[in-house]
C-alpha cells in the first residue's frame, strides 16, 4: 500500500501543477473544452489524494510497522479510534490530512458554486491546485508520511497518552477544517483580482465558505480549550501559547471580515479592506502551520522541530508578495460605490470593531514574535507568556466586548438622537445596574467587573433586539411568542443568529473572569485523611483521600485515586483521578506515567482533582485540588457562538439580486425619510 | 424459530455470565494486596510502585499563596515554556520545577523579596527567567506598541470619517435635488417597494 501511496502523492503532483499552469496560463478563456479540464483537475487531484489517505489509513489498521509513520504514531494495542486519529497525530500524517481535505473542498466548491461564476471558477482551481502542490511538494521531498524503516518492529510507540483523548481525535480535525476551507474563500478573492471582476458579487460566493471556515475553527480553538483542560492537568484552558494564538489570529481577522462584508453587501464599500482580510486570513493560517511546525518559537505542544517550517515560511513570503501585489495593481478599481455618512452610523461601528478585531490581531502577533524581535534587537532572549498577554489584550478585549454591544444598536447610514436614546438607554442601565450590584456586592477586581458590567449592556441589546422583532411579528403576523421568535430567526438568519453569536462571545468573556477567582491547593493523604477547600462563593469543600487502587487496561496500567467529596456537610459523592503507565503489546512501557485528572462540574464552579505521584510508592496520595468558577460556562458560550454560526449560515436568502436590492434600498433617502 | 431465538438468549447469557466471572477474576487478582505485598505485611504499598510517580510529600511553603504567585512570574527552565509553579503541579516527570521550586522557598525562607528573588532568577538564567519582560527599555516596545497603534487606528479612522461625513454634507441630498426612481435605480418593482417601505415602518417601530 506504501507504494500505491506515494504513487498516488506523484499523480496529485503532477495533477496540479498541470492543472495549475493552464489555469494561469489563461489559454481556457476561449477553449470550454481546456476550461473544463482546469476544473475537472480539482477532481482528479482530490480522487489521487484520497488514494494516498486510503493507504496510509489501510497502514496504520494493518500495524504495517515498516512504514515509519506507523510505527511512530501506533502500537498494536491502541483502541480503534485512536489509530483513526493517528492519521493527523504526526506532523507527516497531518500534511497529507491537510492536502486531501483541501483537494475534497476545492472539489466540492467548483461542484456545488453556481455557474453565474463560472469565470472566476478556473482561476479558483489554479488557487487551490498550487496550494495542494504546495503541500504534495513538502510531503514528497521533506516529510514523506509512507516513508520505510530499514527494519520491521514487532511493535509500534503507541499513541502520545495526552493524545488518547477524545478532544484530541476531534480537536485537530476541526482546527484543520477551519484552517483548510479559508483558502477556498482565497481562491475566490485572487480569482476575482486575476479576472478583475470587482464587484461585490463575488463576495456572495464566498460568505458562505468565510462561515464554515470560521465555525470550524471556532469548534477546533474551543475543543482544543476543552482539551487542555481535562487532558493536559493545569487547570486552565488558555495559555496564550504561540500554537494557540496561531489558531486565534485567523480567527480575529475571519470575524473581521464577517462584519465588514456586511458593508460591502449593504453599501459596495470597503472592497479593498475585506479583500486585504481574506489575503490575511489565508495568510495567518499558513503562518499557524509554519509556527506549529518549524520549531522557531518554544512552544508546549508543537510538532517536533523540522526543516518543513522553511518550506512554510516561503509559501508565506511568496504567497503573502504576490498577492498584496496584486491586490496594489487592482487598488483604483476597488473604488467604493458609496461613501461613508456619519460618525454615527452602524458602517462606522463596524469599521470600530473591525479596527478592535484587527488591533488584538495585531497585538497578539507581536507578543508571539517579540521574543525573535527582541532577540534580533537586542541579542538577549526573553519570555512573553500570559502575563504579557493578559496586560496587552484585556483592554482591548473590553472594548471589543463594549462594540459588540454598540454596533447592533446603530442605525445604517446614519442614526439620529432620538434613534440613539431609544436603542441605548435600557441596555446601558441594564449594564450599570449589574455593575453597581457587583460593586455592593463586595466585588473589588476591575476588569471582572468591567466584564461583567459590559456583558449585561450586550446582553441587554440582544435581548432588546428580540423583544422588539417579536413584538413586531406578534403584531403583523398575530404569532404567539414561541412562533414569533423562532420565525424571527428563521426569517433573518443572519442577523439573528449574528446575536446569538454575540450571546456566545459575551457569556465566554464572563466566565474568563472566573480564572481570577481560581483558588489552587497541594495536599498529601493518607487513606483517610483529608482536607478543607474554601469556594469562592463562600462553601468549603472536604476531600477524603480513600486509597488507591491499580488495575491493567487495554494498553495501560491504571493507578486511580479516589477521594470523596463533601460540600457544607452534604456528600457529592466519589471523584477520581488515574495514573496511566502505557505499555504496548509487550507489556514494556512506552511513555512515563500520565494523568487523568477528575472533575466535577456544575453552574457555579469546577471541582478539578489532580493525583499527583505517591509517597515511596504506597497509597499516601500527592494531590494538587483546584476550584475553578465558571468554567461550564465556557464549554456551554462554545456551544452558543457554534450554534449561532450554523444558524447564521443555513442555506436559503441571499443572493446577487438580493445583494444589489439591498444595496439600492439603502442608497435611497425614500420619501419623507430624508426629515426623520 | 423460538427455539433457535431461545438457543440464542441462552448463549448470549452464558457469555455473558463467563465474562463477568472472568473480568471479576481479574479485578480481584489485581487488587490482591498479598500479590503485591509479600506476606501483606504493608497493605497500604501499591502493587505496582513503578506506575506513578514519587512524589515528597506536601509541605507548607507548596501552597503559600505569596510563592505560588511568585512562581506563576518565573519560567521553568526544564524547556516546556510553563511558569514553575505550573510545570510542578502539572508535568510530574519534570525534576527542574521541583528543585527551581525549592531555590525560591529557601530564598524566601532567607527574607528576600518577590522582586529579588526575580532578581536573583534573573542573575542566574538570564531575562528569559521572567514569564513576562521588564518593562523598561526595548520592552517597552513590546508593552505599548499595540496600544498606541491601536489609538492611533482609532484616531485615524474617526478624522477619516469625519472627513467623509463633511464630504457628503457638502453635497446637495439626492433626494432634495431631484426625485429618485427608485425602482430604476434597484430594479425593484411597485410591490418589492412597498414591502421595503413596510419592512422600514417595522424597522422604526
Amino acid at each position: 500500500m506504501t507504494l500505491l501511496g506515494q504513487f498516488s502523492l506523484w499523480v496529485a503532483l503532477l495533477i496540479g501543477v498541470f492543472g495549475a499552469v493552464l489555469s494561469f496560463s489563461g489559454k481556457w478563456q476561449d477553449r470550454p473544452d481546456l476550461e473544463r479540464t482546469v476544473i475537472r483537475s480539482s477532481y482528479a487531484l482530490a480522487a489521487a489524494l484520497l488514494v494516498a489517505s486510503l493507504s496510509l489509513w489501510k497502514g496504520l489498521f494493518s500495524h504495517d510497522f515498516n512504514i515509519e509513520y506507523v510505527a511512530a504514531y501506533t502500537s498494536r494495542n491502541l483502541p480503534t479510534y485512536y489509530i483513526v486519529s493517528a492519521f493527523w497525530a504526526g506532523q507527516k500524517g497531518s500534511l497529507l490530512f491537510w492536502a486531501v481535505v483541501l483537494a475534497c473542498f476545492s472539489a466540492v466548491a467548483q461542484w456545488i458554486t453556481s455557474r453565474r461564476y463560472a469565470d472566476l471558477l478556473p482561476y479558483v482551481a489554479g488557487v487551490t491546485n498550487i496550494v495542494v502542490v504546495f503541500f504534495v511538494t513538502v510531503m514528497l521531498f521533506a516529510a514523506n508520511p509512507f516513508a520505510r524503516l530499514a527494519f520491521i518492529p514487532e511493535d509500534g510507540r503507541g499513541l502520545n497518552p495526552q493524545l488518547q483523548n477524545i478532544g484530541m481525535v476531534m480537536h485537530p480535525p476541526m482546527l484543520y477544517l477551519g484552517y483548510i476551507s479559508v483558502t477556498i474563500p482565497f481562491a475566490f478573492a485572487i480569482a476575482a483580482l486575476l479576472r478583475r471582476r470587482l464587484d461585490s458579487g463575488w463576495i456572495v460566493a464566498i460568505r458562505k465558505w468565510t462561515l464554515v471556515s470560521w465555525v470550524f475553527l471556532s469548534i477546533g480553538i474551543v475543543l482544543g480549550m476543552w482539551w487542555a483542560y481535562v487532558e493536559l492537568g493545569w487547570g486552565g484552558y488558555w495559555a496564550w501559547d504561540p500554537v494557540e494564538n496561531a489558531s486565534f489570529l485567523p480567527w480575529l481577522t475571519m470575524t473581521a471580515f464577517l462584519h465588514s462584508v456586511m458593508i460591502q453587501e449593504k453599501r459596495g464599500m470597503l472592497k479593498r479592506w475585506n479583500l486585504s482580510l481574506i489575503v490575511a486570513t489565508f495568510l495567518l493560517s499558513i503562518f499557524g502551520t509554519f509556527i506549529t511546525r518549524s520549531g522557531v518559537i518554544a512552544s508546549v505542544h508543537s510538532f517536533t522541530q523540522s526543516n518543513v517550517g522553511y518550506f512554510f515560511l516561503g509559501f508565506l513570503l511568496v504567497a503573502g508578495v504576490l498577492s498584496f501585489t496584486m491586490l496594489y495593481t487592482r487598488w483604483d478599481e476597488l473604488e467604493p460605490d458609496a461613501k461613508l455618512e456619519s460618525m454615527l452610523s452602524r458602517e462606522a461601528a463596524f469599521l470600530f470593531n473591525n479596527l478592535a478585531l484587527v488591533g488584538i490581531a495585531f497585538s497578539v502577533l507581536w507578543g508571539t514574535l517579540f521574543p525573535i524581535l527582541s532577540e534580533a534587537v537586542r541579542g538577549s532572549k526573553i519570555t512573553v507568556g500570559p502575563p504579557f498577554f493578559n496586560r496587552v489584550n484585556v483592554p482591548l478585549g473590553l472594548f471589543l466586548l463594549a462594540l459588540t454591544g454598540i454596533g447592533p444598536l446603530i442605525a445604517w447610514r446614519k442614526a439620529t438622537a432620538r434613534n440613539l436614546q431609544r436603542q441605548f438607554v435600557l441596555p446601558v442601565s441594564f449594564g450599570l445596574v449589574v455593575t453597581l450590584a457587583l460593586v455592593i456586592d463586595g466585588m473589588r477586581d476591575l476588569y471582572p467587573i468591567m466584564t461583567i458590567g459590559l456583558g449585561a449592556f450586550v446582553l441587554g441589546t440582544v435581548v432588546q433586539e428580540f423583544y422588539r422583532g417579536i413584538r413586531a411579528r406578534r403584531r403583523m403576523h398575530g404569532e404567539s411568542i414561541p412562533g414569533a421568535f423562532f420565525n424571527l430567526i428563521a426569517r433573518n438568519r443572519r442577523r439573528y443568529g449574528g446575536y446569538i453569536v454575540h450571546v456566545g462571545i459575551l457569556l465566554m468573556f464572563i466566565a474568563f473572569t472566573g480564572m481570577a477567582f481560581r483558588v489552587d491547593q497541594e495536599a498529601t493523604l493518607k487513606p483517610g485523611e483529608s482536607i478543607e477547600m474554601r469556594s469562592p462563593y463562600g462553601g468549603t469543600y472536604k476531600l477524603t483521600h480513600l486509597g488507591v487502587s491499580q488495575y491493567n487496561a487495554l494498553n495501560r496500567v491504571v493507578s486511580a485515586a479516589t477521594v470523596q467529596v463533601d460540600y457544607n456537610g452534604k456528600s457529592l459523592g466519589v471523584m477520581k483521578s488515574e495514573k496511566r503507565q502505557h505499555v504496548d503489546s509487550f507489556g514494556r512501557p512506552t511513555f512515563e506515567p500520565s494523568t487523568e485528572v477528575g472533575i466535577r462540574s456544575d453552574l457555579k464552579e469546577d471541582l478539578y482533582i489532580v493525583y499527583a505521584g505517591s509517597v515511596n510508592g504506597t497509597e499516601e496520595a500527592v494531590y494538587r485540588f483546584t476550584i475553578n468558577p465558571l468554567v461550564w460556562w465556557v464549554w456551554f458560550a462554545g456551544m452558543v457562538l457554534v450554534v449561532g454560526g450554523i444558524l447564521t449560515m443555513w442555506p436559503g436568502g441571499g443572493g446577487i439580486a438580493e445583494t444589489r436590492r439591498t444595496q439600492a434600498g439603502y442608497e435611497a433617502t425614500l420619501v419623507g425619510a430624508e426629515n426623520a | 424459530m423460538t427455539d433457535t431465538l431461545t438457543e440464542r438468549r441462552a448463549f448470549l447469557r452464558q457469555v455473558a455470565l463467563g465474562g463477568l466471572a472472568l473480568a471479576g477474576a481479574g479485578t480481584l487478582r489485581a487488587q490482591d494486596p498479598a500479590q503485591g505485598a509479600p506476606g501483606g505485611a504493608d497493605a497500604g504499598r501499591l502493587y505496582n510502585p513503578n506506575a506513578v510517580q514519587q512524589r515528597a510529600p506536601t509541605v507548607g511553603a507548596d501552597n503559600d499563596a505569596q510563592i505560588m504567585e511568585l512562581e506563576k512570574t518565573l519560567k521553568c527552565q526544564c524547556g516546556c515554556n510553563l511558569d514553575i509553579y505550573t510545570c510542578r503541579t502539572t508535568d510530574f516527570t519534570c525534576t527542574t520545577s521541583p528543585a527551581l521550586h525549592r531555590e525560591i522557598v529557601g530564598l524566601w525562607n532567607d527574607n528576600r523579596t518577590a522582586d529579588q528573588i526575580r532578581e536573583a532568577f534573573v542573575s542566574e538564567y538570564g531575562e528569559q527567567a521572567l514569564m513576562a519582560p521588564k518593562a523598561e527599555g526595548f520592552n517597552l516596545a513590546g508593552y505599548f506598541v499595540p496600544g498606541i497603534l491601536m489609538l492611533a487606528g482609532i484616531a485615524i479612522l474617526s478624522m477619516w470619517i469625519l472627513r467623509r461625513q463633511r464630504q457628503v454634507a457638502a453635497v446637495p441630498s439626492l433626494a432634495a435635488t431631484e426625485a429618485i426612481d427608485i425602482a430604476a435605480v434597484a430594479g425593484a418593482t411597485p410591490e418589492e417597494l412597498e414591502r421595503l417601505r413596510r419592512a422600514l415602518a417595522e424597522v422604526k417601530d
